[in-house]
């Protein structure tokens, strides 16, 4: 009884198939029936390999802000397009030499610019560099940055013209020096950072140590990758700055949106401490 | 990412380039319209075209043979937010195996305090 069961099962399922067979065939038929002379393989266009991407050296116009002799001081503000934090170029030097950030819970007397910035309760953390300062929020804060950055703006032109140093001279005393940045960070990148990005086909490259302020590229896996921030914030950045007394900033230097093989030229890539500030 | 209403391309050869000069948008070769010029030596090319849409990938393509050595390019760019912007390149070559990003985002608002 079952193995009549079982082979009237095996014919009609044979029935079934020829007949899909045959619906395919007809199908394929009509195909190449509407494409008589592209559907036949031997005459489909070869295959042409993806071309590599390669950037092109943008020019910027000079800007003129930095290190202009007018007496006036001149503050440009430029927040990024998701308002999370705001750059201020100005057309003095605040820090050279070094960079730094200021933390809200950094103990206070490390510089007033900075104190009374943090008296505003929305600001997480602000880094000075050369002749820009960027301030970035506290997560879940906004501001109105025309009508706040007017404020910052006044700050800065106030201690500017007070002559007050932006950075307690006993701070600068004991930053690290350039040669020994840049041992400590190769240091690091060999045997902590690199390790660990290998396994995600990854690798960070140390760029350039101005003072005690790093830049580093990213390359294979982590150029172009959606967590490349989160990696050279959360890991890379963090590693320095737990072992590196006296670090700086790190910034990011990689073009991550030009595929393979990118290169390096000028370019009109805003001066660091902008959008690519960590 | 800004919708790419339309762009307009001024490109400076050195060495002789493609006879149609093509771009890449999202994956797709397609020619410039309102063209003038030429890709010679020495000659100016400009061209346009109005994708009406986000672009992700933009790219001027190399020619299929030969190096096109460009002196500079510049390209002005329309999008739904704001003002047109214009971005300058500096001198480049191409080939058969390369393309160049020309992607643009508008610039950042910026404004003295």
């Amino acid at each position: 009884m079952f193995a009549r069961r079982f082979f009237r099962w095996i014919r009609s399922r044979e029935t079934t198939v020829g007949k899909r067979a045959g619906a395919t065939a007809e199908r394929a038929q009509n195909f190449r029936g509407t494409f008589p002379d592209t559907a036949t393989k031997a005459e489909a266009p070869e295959e042409t390999p993806a071309r590599r991407m390669i950037r092109p050296p943008r020019l910027m116009a000079p800007s003129g802000r930095s290190g202009s002799e007018s007496a006036a001081i001149r503050i440009t503000a430029v927040p990024t397009r998701d308002g999370k934090e705001c750059l201020f170029m100005v057309s003095r030097p605040l820090l050279e030499g070094h960079s730094w950030w200021f933390y809200a819970d950094a103990p206070e007397g490390h510089s007033s610019l900075a104190g009374q910035l943090f008296a505003h309760d929305e600001v997480d953390r602000v880094l000075l560099y050369r002749s820009n300062l960027t301030i970035v929020l506290k997560k879940d804060r906004q501001v109105i940055w025309p009508e706040f950055a007017r404020s910052v703006g006044a700050t800065i032109r106030a201690e500017l013209e007070a002559d007050s140093p932006l950075l307690a001279e006993d701070i600068i005393a004991t930053l690290p020096g350039e040669d020994k940045v840049r041992e400590q960070v190769q240091n690091l990148i060999d045997t902590q950072v690199n390790p660990g990005v290998a396994d995600h086909n990854g690798s960070c490259t140390l760029e350039k140590v101005d003072g005690n302020t790093v830049f580093i590229s990213m390359g294979g896996g982590c150029q172009g990758c959606s967590l490349a921030g989160d990696t050279l914030k959360f890991g890379i950045e963090k590693t320095f700055r737990d072992r590196i007394e006296g670090l700086g900033a790190v910034f990011d230097e990689t073009e991550h949106e030009a595929g393979q093989n990118p290169f390096f030229t000028q370019t009109e890539a805003a001066p660091h401490g902008e959008a690519q500030s960590l | 990412m800004a919708k790419l209403n339309h762009f307009k391309v001024s490109i400076d050869s050195i060495t002789r380039g493609p006879a149609e000069v093509l771009f890449s948008i999202n994956g797709n070769e397609l020619g410039f319209i309102n063209t003038s010029g030429g890709t010679g030596p020495g000659e100016r090319f400009c061209g346009e075209f109005a994708p009406h849409s986000f672009a992700h990938e933009l790219a001027l393509i190399g020619p299929q043979k030969d190096v096109w050595e460009i002196a500079g390019m510049e390209i002005t760019y329309c999008s739904d937010d704001g003002e047109p912007w214009t971005r300058k390149f500096g001198g480049f070559s191409l080939d058969g195996t390369t393309k160049a990003d020309i992607s643009s985002e508008p610039p950042l608002p910026e404004f003295e305090v």
